[in-house]
């Protein structure tokens, strides 16, 4: 989605001022999944001959990670899910009609 | 009208023309949405709009910030999406359409009437508070401090989550734990893509900031490292 990310130079050599700056500013493209295969490989291939560049990434990615971790386990409480689950049961009561609902209770309980 | 996910049409920008982010093409399922009866459509809203609600409670816990308020909010979710659900083209990103329908719920009445106190928002964030979290940051995350991330326990990086501007924590919210790209999260939110690179910025330099304070208050941070990242 970058422009820039297609003019990195590949990290052969080396590591100079240029495709340091320019993998830092695509850092969070790069954590985020934003950038094409192309320009993706091209930060790959510089973090993993820069040592600084890697360690940076490396720390940066796991503020991403603990996020995920901290508030991605979260359930629905089962009071919500029961909520649900009724409001559900009386849209179905609506949308199929009352009577006839009425009538498939009274063909399952012909007792009643 | 017969709509499937590779021919789905929609316009631009909007939430109910994204494909599906998990749809397996052998899993393309053909809804003739025009003569689909009304149960029928309420057989599939319960079959695929189910499984979302620890997903949607989750982002409304991050919204609200109060369990009572979350669950309410996921409720009236809920119901709206039923209610507009001949509108969701079929095949196209469920997810992403409810959530968006949460959002703006939350966004154009809910927040009015919850139980937390007002929150901050993106334009109550100081330009010293930015500063301050740029300086503090402007080196990156040291490895002491992205080592000491490991050991925090939940609680405080949901503390943090909380203590930053509710734009920023929805961005980062829908980034890092949903796996929304960018264009979907504006379609979610509503605003450009810039918007959101700049939401996401911003609000990870604040959650940096706020992270490595608590690692610093539980000792997991070196005083050496410290006292060299308050420099």
């Amino acid at each position: 989605m970058n422009d820039d990310a297609a003019k990195l130079p590949t990290g052969a050599g080396p590591c100079t001022e240029g495709p340091c700056t320019d993998a830092k500013n695509h850092l969070w493209d790069y954590l985020d999944g934003e950038l094409s295969a192309g320009d993706c490989a091209k930060i790959k291939d510089h973090i993993e001959q820069c040592p600084p560049c890697e360690e940076q990434f490396r720390n940066e990615r796991k503020i991403k990670d603990a996020v995920h971790r901290a508030c991605g386990c979260e359930h629905a409480p089962q009071d919500l899910r029961s909520r649900v689950i009724s409001m559900i049961a009386s849209f179905k009561i609506e949308a199929c009609g009352g009577a006839r609902l009425e009538q498939e209770q009274n063909e399952k309980n012909p007792s009643q | 009208m017969l709509v499937t996910t590779e021919f789905a049409p929609g316009s631009i920008g909007s939430v109910s023309a994204l494909p599906s982010l998990a749809m397996d093409p052998e899993e393309i399922v053909v809804v003739d949405v025009e003569s689909e009866t009304p149960e029928e459509r309420l057989e599939r809203f319960e079959r695929e709009a189910l499984p979302l609600l620890d997903g949607l409670y989750a982002a409304a816990l991050r919204l609200t910030r109060n369990p009572d308020d979350a669950s309410d909010l996921v409720q009236e979710t809920v119901e709206r999406a039923y209610k507009a659900f001949h509108q969701y083209k079929p095949g196209t990103n469920l997810k992403a359409w409810m959530y968006r329908i949460q959002t703006n719920n939350y966004i154009n009445g809910y927040r009015k009437k919850q139980r937390e106190p007002l929150q901050s928002s993106a334009d109550d964030v100081e330009d010293w508070q930015m500063a301050q979290a740029e300086s503090h940051s402007s080196t990156g995350l040291r490895s002491a401090e992205a080592e000491a991330l490991d050991q925090l326990p939940d609680g405080d990086i949901k503390a943090a989550m909380a203590s930053i501007p509710e734009d920023f924590r929805l961005a980062v919210y829908y980034a890092d734990v949903e796996g929304f790209a960018y264009k979907e999260i504006a379609d979610i939110m509503g605003t450009p893509v810039g918007t959101v690179m700049s939401r996401l910025h911003r609000g990870r330099r604040l959650l940096r900031d706020q992270l490595t304070e608590y690692a610093r208050e539980r000792g997991f941070v070196p005083a050496a490292d410290a006292a060299e990242a308050t420099s």
